[in-house]
Parts: C-alpha cells; structure tokens; sequence
C-alpha cells in the first residue's frame, strides 16, 4: 500500500517496508515481511489475521516497543509525517501514550497486579499532560468508561475482567491520542462483555475523534466498527481495502477462507464449518513465494516461484495475488 | 491487618512450646548425667545425690518439663548452666545483641549491594558485568565462610595493616566480620533478584508501563522491582533467620563472642541448658522473622489477602 490512493489528507501512520525479526533459540523468526500500511487521521482500520501473523508485532513496531535483542526492526514507520525509528528516546516516550496509546490483550495480566487502578490511570496523565489534579482526571475517565470513581482505589484482581477491560481503555484515552491500538481487545472476554467493550471504544473513539488501528480476528467485530480492512497473512498484508469493497468482493483466497470459516446462521445444524486447509507457515522457514501457496487451493507454478506484490485491482482496492477471485486470472 | 498480626502471634505460641518440648525431651533422653558433668568425675555418690535432689533430677521426666515450661514463661528462666556457673538466660543476653547486630549488619550489606547487582544483571542480561556478577556470585556462595575470612584477615590485617582482625565492638572491628559473613548472602540474593526480576521483565504490565511512555528506569524500579520483591523478601528473611543463630564459624574466627560462639562451647563442654537455651533462642528468633516477613508480604503485594 505505499501506492495508497490518492487521498488529500496525508497519513497519520504510514508504515513502509517494515520488517521485524527475532533472534530466537529455533532460529530467526520472520515475523513481518516487507509490510506497508497506512491509516488517515479520523478513521479506523480494522487489522485481521490469524494468531502468529505479526499484527500485534507490527503495533508494536509502531510504538518502538520490540525490545532490541533479541528483535530487529528495519523499514520506516513515519506518524505525522515523522519517522518513528529516528525518533531520540525522549521524543519516543511522548509519543508513547500521548500520541499513540495501546490497549493491551489479555486484561488479567496487563495491568500491574501491586497498583491501584487510580494510581495507573493517573500515571499517564502524569506523564503526558499538563493538568494539574491527575487523579480528578482518572476519576473523570473511570466515569466515561463506566465504572464508579471509588471503584479506583481497588486492586486490578479485585476487578472482573470486562472491568479490567475497561481500566485499559480509560489508561490508553486519558491522554486523547490521536491514534488508539486496540489488540484484540475482545478475545479474553466473554460474548456479553465483548459487545460492551467494542460500543465502548466505538463511542469513545468518537467522542475523543481519535484514529483506531483495531487488531482481530474476528471479521464480525471490523464490519461493526471500522472504516477499511486489512488482512495480514505471515508477516505481510494480503489484501487490503475499504470495508464494504472487500466485504462485498474479497479477492485474495486467504480473504475468502477466512470469511468461509464464519458460521452463519443460515448454515444446516451438523453441517460442518469450513476451514483452511493447513497451518500458517512457519515463521522461521517461510515458504518461497507467495507465503500462501502451499494451502492456497488455486495455487499455479507462478505462485510456488514469486509473490505477486500488492496491486491496485480495483480503485481503492488492493490485493497480493497473481489471481484475485472472480478475475480473468482465473480462466488462465 | 492488626487481627492478622494478633493472629499470627497467637499462631506463635503452640509452635514455640512444642520446640520447647521437643528440645526438652531429646536432651533428657542424652546420655550423660548433668550431675556427673557438674561435680567432676571424682565427685562422692553423696554429693552427686545431693545435687540431683537439689536440681531435681529425680523427678519424673513429665513433672521436669513441665517445671521447665513453667519456669521459662513465667520467670523467663531458661535454667542454670552448671559450667559456667551462672543462668543460662544471663549468658544469652550477654551474646544476643552482638549475633544481632552481626546477623543485622551483614544482611543489610548483602541487601544493599545484592539487589541493585541483581536487577542490573537482568536489565542488562547476557552483557559483561552479567556474565561477570554470575561468576562472581558462584564463587561466592562455593566459598566456605571460613576460607573467605581467613583471607581476609591475610589480606586486609596481615598484610595491608588496615582493619583489626578480631573483636566486633568499633566499625572498624565489625568491617571483615560484616563482609565474611556477606560473601554467600549478597551471591544468594543478587542470584534471586536477577531470576525474579527477568520474569516480571517480560510480564505484560511492564510493557504496558513502557507503552504509557513512561522512562525505562521509573519502568524498572516502580512497576518491575515491587512486583518482584516476594522471592526477594523469602531469601533475605531466611538469611537472617540463620544469620541470627549465630555465624559459628564467622563468630569463632574473628573472636566475637556471640551466641555461635557460646554454643560451640557449651557443645564441646556438654553444658547441656545452655544448648537448649540456645536451640530455643535460635527456633524463636526464625519464628520471629518468619512472622515479620509475612507481615511485609501484605504490604508489598495487596493480593496476600489477610483474613
């Protein structure tokens, strides 16, 4: 997506060519490989993909957070126009939090399990504004995330999950960031405290006009809450376009089995979900080619020998695949 | 918490009269007559008689322990040690306060120069001065307390002239002693330090706390070390617990006359009351510090629930 479309509003986070490696015992791991993603003020982008994919890796990267060793990050990573690994450290700890704040996975364990929920609210307030009664602020934000003020003189295992949840959510807004990074932030959660959180972070994403790269993989949440999709596929994006293109049109077969693996409630009780056949590929050995051609079902001798590199199929559209779904390429 | 520590102490009671018992029991049942020890061998079956009558000896072993118990608890006599010729509770508390101020001493010193060693290492794990801490902290806990002492006192009495080599009663006397008894102490928890701190480092709350932008250092000391301190805690408490039995050896190579001292006396002489006086002191005081610990746990970690 570096050719994005032409938009007159410049990026707020334009990520190009980034790669990101880990030194690890079982070798070197390729988690993101030549990945290009951008994100225009104001709107929200839904990022898919399976477990092991590199999306919370790429978020990471964005926050200059993969410790370096055993990571390795290479590629530009520009917000606001800036590039993020010139950045000195103190330029990076403002951005941090100020401008692009994280909302973590698993509530239980990212929250400090010795600090009162206040105390951590307030803490970022601290660090990144100028207002002088950091714990009115905390307060405030418990309020706006539902919870009562005096809940914030409680321990984080004194909360229940969702509640966790939503202390995670009032940390990353305290400081109104321009863009907020929500990593699956559903998926420790049961189904009824799922739909809170997301009309939670929809609402406040608009309350506080801040951008939102949402980090899934469920399908269903992005068509509730974003405004593009991109799908990320070992280390690097697939396909990505506006939300009701790809919804209505997915190109790229990886796009397609994962839209066949959602259960539907007009599909025959017993009848079995469809599943991509295979595993990810492993991210030490990655496989030569398209990454997705060993479980791709209309792989050619072309795939197994080069990607195809992202192209613009349709306006607005983009996808990496020699042949897209429903295209001439399908007759070759 | 003031229930919890009411508790606790009440907790404390059972636990020390069964030492108590327990202790009792073992040396009564050691052979070896304490009148025959007290009076010499050439003493007359008259006299020996006479002491046990005295002492009351000849009472059933229920009725002693029981006078034992009693006389402890309430006179807070520990009995009369026959060699020395005074009460065992007398020679105790001429010793206790230098094995404390030796045991409190080097466990400070271990704690001061252990855990920053320890989360400097972890911080900055696989780098030189890690590599070299962990070589270090392995000869120290190998080296007996007596080879580093004895060094010591070569090196820093002997040769350099600097520091006296015996007594406990000036700082300067208390340096080499202090030190010796911190070698193994500091290794121990710098080693501990280092381990606990790499796991909290990679918790999910620590990159949280960076991800707020928050610097590194606040990182380290605010979110990671507090999270830490519990195994921390556990292994200095037990230090100390051991350290105030006495540091026998440390004790018998500088001449401090502290309670490791006066037990191997009372050992080689089979002064049998100081021994259980001894024992007993040593048992009360880990209680003691076991308790203090557990205190400190409800207040470094809020999910240690007091009931």
């Amino acid at each position: 997506m570096a050719d994005h479309p032409v938009t007159d509003q410049k990026p707020l986070l334009d990520i190009r060519n980034l790669f990101v490696r880990f030194h690890t015992d079982a070798g070197l791991v390729h988690a993101v490989n030549g990945l290009n993603l951008s994100l225009r003020k104001g709107r929200s982008l839904g990022f898919v993909g399976e477990t092991g994919a590199g999306k919370t890796t790429t978020a990471l990267a964005a926050l200059q957070l993969i410790q370096s060793p055993p990571g390795e990050t290479r590629g530009e990573i520009f917000f606001e126009g800036q590039d993020v690994m010139k950045m000195t450290e103190a330029e990076k700890r403002a951005l941090r939090g100020g401008k692009i704040a994280m909302i973590f996975q698993d509530p239980m364990s990212s929250l400090n399990p010795i600090m009162t929920v206040e105390e951590q609210i307030m803490e970022m307030v601290s660090l990144h504004s100028t207002l002088a009664n950091a714990r009115e602020r905390a307060r405030e934000m418990l309020t706006l995330v539902g919870i009562r003020p005096e809940r914030g003189k409680d321990y984080p295992h004194q909360l229940s999950g969702g509640m966790r949840q939503r202390v995670g959510i009032a940390i990353a807004l305290a400081c109104e960031p321009s863009l907020l990074i929500a990593d699956e932030p559903t998926t420790a959660l049961d189904v009824t405290i799922q739909a809170q959180v997301i009309d939670l972070i929809r609402k406040l994403q608009n309350a506080v006009r801040t951008s939102l790269l949402l980090i899934t993989h469920d399908l269903g949440v992005v068509a509730e809450i974003c405004d593009e999709v991109a799908i990320m596929y070992a280390g690097r994006l697939v396909e990505a376009a506006d939300l009701r293109k790809l919804y209505k049109r997915p190109l790229h077969p990886y796009t397609q089995g994962l839209f066949d693996a959602v259960p539907r409630l007009d599909t025959a009780p017993g009848e079995k979900l469809a599943v991509i056949p295979g595993l990810t590929p492993d991210p030490t050995n990655l496989p030569k080619g398209c990454s997705f051609s060993p479980r791709c079902p209309n792989v050619r001798d072309v795939c197994r020998e080069r990607s195809c590199g992202m192209t613009e199929h349709e306006p607005g559209h983009f996808v990496d695949c020699h042949f897209p779904l429903g295209s001439r390429g399908d007759e070759k | 918490m003031l229930k919890y520590i009411v508790r606790r102490v009440l907790l404390l009671v059972p636990v020390i009269l069964c030492v108590t018992a327990v202790l009792f029991t073992i040396l009564h049942f050691t052979p070896g007559d304490p009148a025959h020890i007290a009076l010499g061998q050439e003493a007359t079956r008259e006299a020996i008689a006479a002491f046990r009558a005295e002492h009351g000896l000849d009472d059933p072993f229920v009725v002693q322990l029981g006078r034992y118990i009693y006389r402890a608890v309430v006179h807070a006599d520990l009995g009369y040690s026959y060699i020395m010729k005074s009460p065992v509770s007398y020679e105790l508390s001429t010793r206790i306060p230098t094995t404390m101020k030796l045991a409190f001493w080097a466990v400070a010193f271990s704690t001061l120069v252990g855990i920053p060693l320890g989360v400097i290492c972890a911080v900055r794990q696989y780098s030189f001065l890690d590599s070299l801490t962990t070589l270090v902290t392995l000869l120290g806990v190998s080296m007996p307390t007596f080879w580093t002492g004895l060094l010591l006192i070569l090196a820093f009495s002997v040769h350099l002239e600097w520091l006296p080599s015996m007594g406990f009663s000036t700082p300067s006397e208390m340096v080499l002693p202090v030190v010796t008894l911190s070698g193994s102490t500091i290794a121990i928890i710098a080693r501990i330090t280092r381990s606990s701190m790499l796991e909290v480092i990679r918790t999910d709350y620590v990159r949280t706390a960076r991800a707020k932008g928050q610097k590194e250092r606040v990182v380290i000391l605010r979110h990671a070390l507090p999270n830490a301190m519990i195994p921390i805690l556990t292994i200095i408490s037990m230090q100390f617990g051991l350290l105030l039995g006495g540091s026998l050896i440390t004790e018998a190579i500088f001449s401090i006359s502290g309670v490791g001292r006066l037990m191997i006396e009372a050992i080689n002489m089979r002064d049998y009351p100081i021994i259980q006086g001894g024992v007993l002191f040593i048992s009360v005081a880990f209680c003691l510090v076991n308790l203090a610990v557990d205190i400190l746990y409800a207040f470094v970690d809020p999910r240690i629930h007091v009931k």
